[in-house]
């Protein structure tokens, strides 16, 4: 597969791209990291973070590709494996107990609207994973939801965005989100 | 307000815009909440999407030596294959070739055996003065019924083979053995295959028909084989110096008939009351076809009841 199909089918939102991406560059990528201190496990959680970034750029027509595919990937990963070493490092001289409380509480309230997230429609969470995720613009969420034109691509939006807050509402006050 | 929350966050927004906002969060702390509860629902949109994708890459079957070493791999996996698949088929081949190489040698036995019976009871047959021998034939002949019974459909020997050198001199008194004992003994042994001029006994019933005895060509006897499962049902050939007959002889019994004519040597096969003759000059499968001549016919049949 070309990189051009590869490009071709991502903005088409077919997943089989990754796939074909992530068994293909696989081996060079973790080799890598591995290389550089880390572990398989570590090298594949962050192989497939590059693969998700590079998944978000695409589909938010944010990347402006001057390299092979391949080559983009390892950089990606480099960056991504380089940051966590440097957090690595950092919390080795601080908390060793784990994250602090704040970013604990946040983590907290986020998986929680994800299970606000779980309860909506089917077509909802889809829209708004298009729309929050993959950065679709409305015409492009309209397309690929097949709703008739963009206007109602973004009246659907604004109902299942509405939906959600409501859900998140039920959980939390404003307050509970002060800094 | 919304939308301007969403543009923010998207980072849709110029410098100028961004600022300007970021100060009015600042200001307001209704707003600056807002904010970071949407900022928190995008984020977790976002690890719902995430963690979605990563669980279909984590289905995906990946190892460090993919690539081009497990491309290697496969090839020589399949290259290993098709050698082994190779090396079946090839002795395979052989298995075959040796199979077929010995069943020839086994018809070539079977028919050997046959012909010893066939011999056997021919050169009984041959003698008419020995009880001795009729009762050898009656022993053989249940040798050949039983090899009906053999394995092989295709080898049968049901009938018995028997060669008389019809000699027919009116005037001349017919050759007779010194011993017809010893005689016998030796058709036992070696029939007429070995060139041996058995005749019968001088009978004066015979008929004066010309035939002479003064030459005496070489006997045609030969090996019979009976092939009854072809789809050929009454034919015969002669292959290998092997007379081939194509027919079901299960039920009654044959004989082939070898006359001296014309210092010719002529076969025949009497089978079901009718005679058929046999060119040994045909190599290809023939119909059997029946002796509508009167006169031969009755020669034959003479011959036959004199047995």
């Amino acid at each position: 597969m070309t990189d051009e199909k590869v490009l071709e089918l991502i903005r088409s939102g077919n997943e089989k791209a990754l796939e074909f991406l992530y068994r293909k560059n696989y081996r060079m990528v973790v080799r890598l990291i591995m290389k550089n201190s880390g572990t398989e496990d570590e090298a594949k959680d962050v192989f497939q973070d590059a693969l998700i970034v590079f998944w978000e750029k695409v589909r938010g027509n944010k990347l402006v590709l001057t390299s092979k595919i391949s080559t983009y990937l390892f950089s990606v990963a480099q960056n991504l494996w380089r940051k966590e070493l440097d957090r690595k490092l950092r919390n080795s001289g601080e908390m060793k107990e784990g994250v602090t409380l704040p970013e604990w509480e946040r983590q907290e309230k986020v998986e929680l609207i994800q299970k606000c997230l779980k309860s909506l429609s089917e077509t909802c969470r889809k829209i708004l994973t298009l729309y929050y995720f993959d950065q679709l613009s409305m015409v492009d969420l309209a397309k690929e939801m097949g709703f008739a034109n963009a206007d109602t691509a973004k009246t659907k939006k604004y109902k299942c965005k509405n939906e959600l807050d409501k859900l998140v509402k039920t959980i939390y006050k404003p307050t509970d989100f002060q800094d | 307000m919304q939308q301007q929350i969403e543009a923010y966050l998207r980072q849709e927004m110029t410098d100028l815009e961004r600022s300007g906002f970021e100060r009015r969060m600042h200001d307001d702390e209704e707003l600056h909440e807002e904010v970071h509860r949407q900022e928190a629902i995008m984020e977790a949109i976002r690890r719902e999407r995430v963690l979605a994708l990563k669980t279909g890459l984590q289905n995906v079957p990946v190892s460090l030596w993919s690539g081009t070493l497990m491309e290697a791999a496969k090839i020589a996996a399949v290259s290993v294959g098709i050698g082994l698949a190779s090396a079946g088929g090839y002795l395979y081949f052989q298995h075959q070739q040796s199979e077929k190489v010995s069943s020839d040698a086994e018809v070539k036995k079977e028919i050997q055996a046959e012909g010893k019976v066939n011999r056997t009871s021919g050169s009984v047959l041959f003698s008419e003065n020995s009880k001795q021998e009729k009762q050898t034939t009656e022993k053989q002949l249940p040798l050949a019924q039983d090899d009906e019974k053999g394995p092989d459909p295709e080898i049968r020997s049901s009938g018995s083979v028997a060669s008389a050198n019809l000699s027919r001199n009116p005037g001349a008194a017919p050759e007779r053995k010194e011993n017809p004992k010893a005689m016998q003994e030796s058709d036992l042994q070696e029939p007429a295959l070995q060139g041996s001029q058995l005749q019968t006994s001088g009978d004066p019933a015979l008929p004066e028909d010309g035939f002479s005895n003064s030459t005496k060509p070489e006997s045609l006897q030969p090996e019979v084989l009976i092939k009854r499962d072809n789809k050929e049902k009454f034919h015969y050939q002669f292959a290998d110096g092997k007379l081939v007959l194509y027919a079901d002889f299960s039920n009654k019994l044959y004989e082939v008939l070898e006359l001296n004519q014309y210092g010719e040597r002529q076969l025949y096969l009497a089978y079901d009351g009718k005679f058929f003759a046999l060119d040994s000059r045909i190599s290809e499968i023939t119909p059997l076809r029946e002796v509508k001549d009167k006169n031969l016919i009755q020669i034959l049949t003479d011959y036959q009841k004199r047995k």
